[in-house]
């Protein structure tokens, strides 16, 4: 009886998984005060392909990559919030996990945005050191003094390749997902060098919304410089 | 009966008659027989077909580049591709013979295939020529019409299984090739040393206290790591590592010691390590501030500027880490090891030596077809079984517990089971007398597998018990065929497989001594038939199910996203979008209706299920859709399509089913059906890539569908059959021409 429940959920999980569709969005928040602290919410929603993921959670592993179980995610989730402890500048640290809708969230406060540049720092240099790749360690810049605001991205075709040794049906997981950041600051923008972000018409606001297929083959950039208003 | 096996007999041997079919080769004691009939393949597809197919050309290119273009075509192989070619399996006290003949047209063919160094180790004997293979107990021998592959896996002595596992190639060498391998692979790729942190800040500190940190790390890369130094810019800090080598993913770690007697204000220092990474040095920091009462003041520390340090960097050679190996092998104990070893090493030669010698009498004996008993074709069971069909390819097993038996090496004879294993179970009385045949069939529309298991009497009652259920009628209502994409069907009897269970175990048992088993086991199966009403579980479930997939349905679903205000505030909003959902529909016969309403009454209260027009809703956790369940009649429907269920409900629905699959479902123990027609129709078009589109109407144009099923129990036998339906009228001259179309149509 065991072995035709198996087979009954298989059968059933084979044809789900081929019909749902799979996109996700990553969402990037910081609000920014005048004295250079704010707050930072990275948000990765999957609710779109929820069908797909519950489908996908079901098995073991999937097309050879091993399915995480929710423990491996709030282990992950968990893993990250001990990392930004050990981060000095930075405070209140909450995450959410919202596994019916697979909505998950981390945010923090804090006090320079060098701070929060030490967040990803050793992360990306452990990387670049694993795939031989060479992103920018630094990733935001805040100057005080000259009201300046940077976010910073350098292009490595390194990505592209990789991208490309994916298996095709690996590489559709891409096609719909976007990247959006939101800046927001408490003076007003005077300037923004990213031709692909908006201002918003207070001033107050930087909107980036970028396809993650044109972030990973290079055509647009998530960098620019932001320059406020004293 | 005895017609029909006078009638097969006589075919037979019109068969030996007519033609030197190599089925005279194989003796009447075979265990396992494989048949591949070169004559009925050949007749599907010609030579000349198959050589001009993709596939064709492909194995002739293989063929010609191995032998430097001595056989440019199936031809020139020598090999008669429409004769029959046969395995078969010998089992004697612990040794498997496996023997693979095959019809030669030309020998030279064949031997074109040899390399040069085998071709210089050909031995003749009379009309026979051979080569010994000593390494894998094998002998190919031939003659002009035939070509003979022998291998036996021969019975293996209490030193080979448990002990000393040393083999006759020379150790020197072999460490001589790791080593030259390890230089290879070093310079192919690097040791990764990867730090979870490369500065370690001790904050504020009072002069004179000594600060201590251990840097962790993991070899990232996929060689192994030698760390040779560790060196720091200043004498105050001292680094402590080890030199042992740490393997891909291993971690380990270095631990820095700080002295801040006689220092003040920032400090920041460095420690360059020297290892065998790409980089060659890698380099740690240690800073913090140092103050007269270990307080921190009010200005931070500054940053190091990791440049400034680059000139202090020494530049150390990586030192070797390979090892004088000389000494390692001269030593005493080495010497004493050896001599055992090449002792026992003779031993096992000269064993092996008469095995062989008994390999090439019996490889002579089988190329003759030189048996005291006949060949397979005095054997009933075989010819009953296989017969003269116009099948491709065919397989039979014969007696499993004579294989079981005589397959036991006598190394086991001092275990504590006694001399087999197995004889913890009574495997005489369920298993004797039990067969297996299958047939390979390549008909005009069909491809099909069909295996019958033969199996005692005693056994047979069991089947009979546990498969033999009575399939639902009312399951037929809720069936339509022209949209189902397939269906899978169990009709077993719960009420049987419960009573008929505690018997198995019985007779497995029965008559075994060892740890009063006999006793014991049969006591236990005895509660179990207590404990359980076999009646009443079976009126829960009776044992016959239904699952059909039904096609796609488009629902609404919900997901979570963004709005932004004009001022780039966001708010989480809820949409909606219609994904294709595959529908399916269970079908479980069971009569307590009772039961099931209360279940879901509790459900209500739980809040997990909710009560629709006559039917139910269930939320399943972690499932990515609801399910909707209604219990009519003598049965419980479970559907994630809430349009099918009210149809259900309110007999509505629209069924159709022909007897094809009545009876495909309804007279068999077990059945699946793939409708491959529907199932590529139903995709739907804008998921396809354009690279495949025109590959997936080709698809969908030439396939038809497949089954799978199970019967009931006849007699004493099962049969299983896959059968693979081809579409007529699509150019597919039969179904083994229609495999290598495919091929050539979907294979670039």
């Amino acid at each position: 009886m065991h072995m035709i429940r198996k087979t009954t959920l298989y059968i059933i999980l084979f044809f789900s998984m081929t019909l749902f569709t799979s996109c996700f969005e990553v969402l990037e928040e910081i609000n920014l005060n005048s004295d250079g602290s704010g707050t930072m919410l990275v948000t990765f929603n999957l609710s779109r392909s929820k069908s797909k993921i519950a489908s996908v959670m079901l098995l073991d592993s999937v097309n050879g990559y091993k399915v995480p179980s929710k423990d491996d995610i709030n282990l992950a989730l968990k893993d990250a919030e001990n990392h930004l402890k050990t981060i000095n500048g930075i405070s209140n640290i909450k995450k959410t996990a919202d596994f019916e809708n697979y909505i998950f969230t981390l945010s923090c406060n804090f006090d320079k945005v060098a701070n929060l540049d030490a967040v990803f720092q050793d992360l990306i240099r452990q990387q670049n050191k694993k795939e031989k790749i060479n992103f920018n360690t630094t990733n935001f810049a805040y100057n005080s003094a000259t009201n300046n605001f940077e976010r910073y991205f350098s292009y490595d075709t390194k990505i592209k390749k990789i991208f490309y040794k994916l298996k095709g049906e690996d590489r559709k997981v891409f096609n719909d997902a976007t990247y959006t950041s939101i800046y927001r600051f408490k003076n007003a923008v005077k300037s923004i060098s990213n031709t692909h972000a908006k201002v918003a018409p207070n001033k107050k606001a930087v909107f980036l919304k970028i396809d993650a297929m044109s972030l990973i083959l290079g055509e647009k950039s998530v960098a620019n410089t932001i320059q406020l208003s004293k | 009966m005895k017609k029909v096996l006078l009638f097969t007999s006589l075919c037979f041997a019109t068969l030996v008659a007519s033609a030197q079919d190599l089925i005279t080769k194989v003796p009447k004691n075979a265990s396992v027989v494989i048949a591949l009939k070169g004559k009925n393949i050949t007749n599907l597809v010609s030579i000349s077909e198959f050589e001009n197919s993709k596939m064709g050309k492909m194995f002739i290119k293989q063929l010609s580049r191995k032998t430097d273009g001595a056989v440019v075509d199936l031809e020139t192989l020598g090999i008669n591709l429409s004769e029959n070619f046969y395995y078969f399996m010998e089992t004697q006290e612990g040794v498997f013979t496996h023997n693979f003949l095959v019809p030669l047209n030309d020998k030279r063919g064949f031997f074109s295939l040899l390399s040069e160094h085998q071709k210089e180790g050909v031995q003749y004997d009379g009309d026979f020529a051979y080569i010994v293979d000593n390494y894998d107990n094998m002998v190919t021998m031939w003659n002009n019409n035939t070509l003979l592959f022998t291998v036996a896996q021969e019975e293996t002595d209490y030193d080979d299984v448990y002990g000393y596992d040393d083999y006759d190639y020379d150790y020197a060498e072999d460490a001589a090739v790791a080593v030259e391998e390890a230089v290879d692979a070093a310079e192919a790729t690097y040791p990764i040393l990867s730090f979870d942190q490369t500065t370690y800040n001790f904050g504020t500190i009072k002069e004179g206290d000594i600060v201590e940190h251990t840097f962790n790390f993991v070899n990232t890369g996929s060689s192994s790591l030698v760390i040779s130094d560790a060196k720091a810019s200043c004498g105050c800090t001292v680094p402590s590592f080890s030199s042992e080598e740490i393997e891909p993913g291993a971690s380990g770690t270095i631990s820095v010691k700080f002295d801040s007697s006689n220092k003040s204000g920032s400090q920041s220092k460095t420690v360059t390590i020297t290892a065998n990474t790409e980089n060659e040095v890698e380099r740690l920091y240690i800073k913090g501030m140092i103050t007269e009462d270990g307080v921190a003041e009010v200005e931070e520390v500054v940053e190091i500027v990791e440049d400034v340090y680059e000139t202090e960097i020494e530049e150390t050679v990586i030192e070797s880490t390979e090892y004088d190996d000389s000494s390692y092998y001269n030593d005493d104990y080495y010497a004493e090891q050896d001599r055992k070893r090449e002792i026992r090493e003779a031993k096992r030669a000269e064993k092996r030596k008469e095995a062989m010698a008994s390999v090439i009498e019996k490889a002579k004996a089988t190329l003759t077809g030189n048996y005291a008993e006949g060949s397979i074709l005095k054997n009933s069971s075989y010819l009953k079984s296989v017969g003269t069909g116009k099948d491709e390819a065919t397989l039979w097993v014969n007696d499993f517990t004579a294989i079981y038996n005589d397959a036991i090496p006598s190394y086991f004879g001092s275990g504590y089971y006694g001399s087999n294993p197995y004889e913890m179970f009574n495997l005489e009385r369920l298993y004797s007398g039990m067969s297996l045949t299958s047939k390979l069939n390549f008909d005009d529309t069909n491809a099909s597998i069909k295996t019958s298991y033969t199996m005692n009497d005693e056994m047979a009652q069991y089947h009979k018990d546990m498969y033999n259920g009575k399939m639902n009628s009312n399951f037929y209502k809720y069936f339509n065929e022209d949209t189902m994409q397939g269906y899978f069907s169990v009709n077993t009897s719960t009420e049987g497989t419960l009573k008929a269970y505690p018997k198995l175990v019985d007779a497995m048992f029965e008559g075994v001594e060892k740890e009063h088993l006999e006793d014991f086991v049969p006591i236990a199966t005895r509660l179990v038939s207590i404990l359980l009403d076999e009646e009443a579980i079976a009126k829960v479930v009776r044992g016959d199910m239904l699952l059909v997939m039904n096609g796609i349905e488009n629902v609404e679903v919900t997901y979570t996203t963004y709005d932004y205000d004009e001022n780039y505030e966001s708010v989480e909003v809820t949409k909606t979008k219609t994904e294709p959902i595959p529908k399916f529909i269970l079908m479980v016969t069971s009569e307590e209706k009772e039961i099931f309403n209360r279940i879901m009454r509790i459900g209500i209260k739980e809040g997990a299920v909710t009560a629709e027009n006559g039917f139910y809703q269930v939320e399943i956790p972690d499932a990515p859709f609801k399910v909707n369940m209604l219990f009519k009649d003598n049965t419980l429907l479970i559907s994630n399509s809430k349009a099918d269920i009210t149809a259900m409900s309110n007999g509505t629905y629209n069924a159709k089913v022909s007897g094809r699959h009545k009876k495909l479902i309804s007279k068999n123990s077990g059945s699946i059906y793939v409708n491959g027609k529907t199932i590529t129709r139903d995709i739907p078009g804008d998921m396809i890539p354009n690279a495949y589109k025109e590959k997936l109407i080709y698809i969908s144009d030439n396939v038809e569908d497949a089954t799978f099923k199970v019967s009931k129990m006849k007699g004493n036998v099962l049969e299983g059959e896959m059968i693979l339906n081809t579409p007529e009228g699509k150019g597919h001259k039969n179904s083994l021409a229609y495999f290598l179309n495919m091929i050539d149509a979907l294979i670039d």
